[in-house]
C-alpha cells in the first residue's frame, strides 16, 4: 500500500508540473498580433475590363496565424508593389494598385493558435508596365486593414506576379509533372539557341534548404559557381527544371503545402529576340506531424513572442 | 450492491455521462461528484473510512469537496463560454479525482483483500493517464487527449467494480 501511495504521489506531482508548464506556455507563447505565413507562390493574372478600365486579376490564397482570443480578421488588403512606400498611409496611392477582393476566409483552431486561410481575387489596374519591368521583383508586403480598424504592413513572403497572356516565343512547354515523394518537374523545348540563367529564387536562405532545384540536371549552386554565363542550350534541345524536396528546414513550415518559386531568364543568342522569363513553381505536400507544434516552432523562429 | 455504496456508484456514473444540447451541458459532472461526495458520508456512517489520520481525513474530505466545486466551477464557466483554457482547467478536477478515488479503492481493499490487484492497477493506469493527459495538453495533441480520457473512463469503471463487488462478509452467507 505504501508503494502505491508513493506511485500516486509521483503521478500527482508530475500532473501538477504538467499543469503549471501548460499554464506557463499558454501565457509565455501568447500571440499578440496576427502573423502572416511566408509563402512563395506565383500569382497568375488575367486581363479584363471593369468600368471601362483595363484591369488585371488573379486568385490568390494566403495564410495567417492569430491567437485564440484574437477575434481580428482581414477586412481589406492592398499589396505593396515594389518601390511603393511601405508605411500604409495615404502616400500609398496612384497607379499601379493591387487589392484583394472577393475575400473568403476559413479558420482552423489549434489550441491557442488559429490558422486563417484567406483566399480571394487580387485585382488591380495600371500595372502593365510593372509586369514588364518587374519579372524578378516579387510582392513581399501588403498593407492590411483588420476588422477592428487597425492597419499594419505585413510580410507575405514572395508573390510573383505573372501575366497569363505573356508570350513565350523562345520556349515551348512540353509537360509538367509531380510526384508524391516531393518532386515537381517542367519540361520545355527551346525554339532557338540561347542561355538559361537563374534570375530570382523566391525563398529565404533557410527555405532554400528544403528544395534542390536542377536545370537539366545541373544544380543552381553549380550554375552559380561558373562564370555566371548560365546553361547553354541548342535549338530544339529540351530544358527540364526540377525541384526535389529535401526537407532540411521543412519541420518549421506550418502549412501542409510548402512551395518555392524560381525565375529563370532565357537569353536567345544574337540580338534578334528579347530575353524571356521562365517561371517555375515547385512544392511539396505533407500531412504528418503535430500542427500546433509546427505553428509554435514557426512563430518562435520568427521571433514574435 | 450494498445500500451504502449506491450514492458512490450513481455519482460516478452521473459524473461520467455527458449530456449536452446545442453546446449547453444539461448534466454537468459536478452533480455526479456531489452525489459521490454525499456517498462518502454514508460510508463514514457505516464505519468505512480511508486509512488516514485525523488530519489526513480532513484533507481527504476537503479534496472531495474541492472536486465537486472545481468541476462545478469549470462546468458553470464553460456554459457561458467564459473559460478559454477548459482543457488546462480540467486538470485540477482530474488530479483531485485521482487522489479521492485512490483512497476510496484503498478503503474497499481493507474489507475485500481480493481487490488489491484492482487497486494496484488503478494506481498505475490512472496515474499514467493523468500524466499523459497533462503532457498532451502541453503539446496540444487532440488524439492523445481523447485516448487519455478513454483510459480515465476505464479507471472509473475500476472504481465502480470495487464499489459494486460484494464484500467477503456478504459473500460468505451467499455461498453457504
Amino acid at each position: 500500500m505504501r508503494a502505491e501511495r508513493i506511485v500516486m504521489g509521483i503521478a500527482v506531482l508530475a500532473a501538477l508540473i504538467c499543469l503549471m508548464t501548460g499554464v506557463y506556455c499558454k501565457y509565455r507563447y501568447r500571440l499578440d498580433k496576427p502573423v502572416f505565413v511566408r509563402e512563395s507562390q506565383i500569382l497568375s493574372v488575367l486581363t479584363g475590363e471593369k468600368e471601362n478600365e483595363t484591369c488585371m486579376y488573379g486568385s490568390v490564397t494566403l495564410h495567417y496565424i492569430t491567437g485564440k482570443e484574437d477575434k481580428r480578421m482581414v477586412r481589406a488588403m492592398e499589396f505593396l508593389l515594389p518601390d511603393v512606400p511601405e508605411d500604409g498611409s495615404d502616400e500609398v496611392s496612384g497607379p499601379p494598385e493591387l487589392y484583394l477582393t472577393e475575400m473568403q476566409e476559413s479558420i482552423q483552431a489549434d489550441s491557442q493558435y488559429i490558422l486563417h486561410t484567406l483566399s480571394g481575387t487580387a485585382e488591380g489596374k495600371g500595372f502593365e508596365d510593372f509586369l514588364k519591368s518587374s519579372a524578378c521583383s516579387p510582392i513581399t508586403k501588403a498593407c492590411v486593414t483588420y476588422t477592428d480598424g487597425s492597419v499594419s504592413v505585413e510580410e507575405l513572403g514572395y508573390l510573383m506576379v505573372v501575366s497569363v497572356s505573356r508570350s513565350n516565343d523562345a520556349v515551348e512547354m512540353l509537360s509538367a509533372g509531380a510526384g508524391s515523394e516531393g518532386w515537381e518537374e517542367q519540361k520545355m523545348r527551346v525554339r532557338c539557341a540561347g542561355t538559361v540563367r537563374e534570375c530570382f529564387l523566391a525563398a529565404s536562405e533557410e527555405e532554400r534548404k528544403n528544395f534542390a532545384i536542377t536545370v537539366n540536371g545541373v544544380s543552381l549552386e553549380e550554375m552559380r559557381k561558373g562564370d555566371s554565363d548560365g546553361l547553354k542550350l541548342q535549338e530544339g534541345e529540351e530544358l527540364t527544371i526540377r525541384s526535389t524536396w529535401t526537407g532540411e528546414y521543412g519541420e518549421l513550415a506550418p502549412l501542409e503545402y510548402t512551395g518555392i518559386c524560381a525565375v529563370f531568364e532565357f537569353i536567345p543568342d544574337g540580338d534578334a529576340q528579347e530575353a524571356e522569363y521562365l517561371y517555375f513553381n515547385g512544392g511539396y505536400t505533407r500531412t504528418s506531424g503535430n500542427r500546433f507544434v509546427k505553428l509554435w516552432r514557426y512563430l518562435k523562429e520568427k521571433g514574435v513572442f | 450492491m450494498e445500500d451504502r455504496n449506491k450514492k458512490i456508484v450513481f455519482g460516478i456514473l452521473l459524473a461520467s455521462v455527458h449530456i449536452s444540447l446545442f453546446g449547453l451541458i444539461l448534466l454537468p459532472s459536478c452533480f455526479g461528484f456531489a452525489l459521490f461526495y454525499f456517498g462518502l458520508f454514508d460510508l463514514e456512517k457505516a464505519g468505512m473510512r480511508p486509512l488516514l489520520g485525523k488530519k489526513g481525513l480532513r484533507l481527504y474530505r476537503a479534496a472531495a469537496a474541492a472536486l465537486v466545486l472545481s468541476s462545478g466551477f469549470l462546468d458553470f464557466l464553460s456554459v457561458f463560454h467564459m473559460v478559454s483554457d477548459y482543457e488546462i482547467g480540467s486538470m485540477v478536477p482530474l488530479i483531485l479525482e485521482y487522489i479521492v478515488f485512490y483512497f476510496l479503492i484503498e478503503m474497499y481493499t481493507v474489507s475485500r483483500p481480493r481487490l488489491t490487484g484492482l487497486r494496484k492497477g488503478y494506481t498505475a493506469v490512472m496515474g499514467a493517464a493523468v500524466c499523459g493527459f497533462g503532457i498532451s495538453l502541453i503539446f496540444h495533441s487532440g488524439g492523445w487527449q481523447i485516448f487519455c480520457r478513454v483510459i480515465i473512463l476505464v479507471c472509473r469503471l475500476m472504481v465502480l467494480a470495487a464499489a459494486v463487488l460484494p464484500s467477503a462478509a456478504q459473500k460468505e452467507p451467499e455461498q453457504g
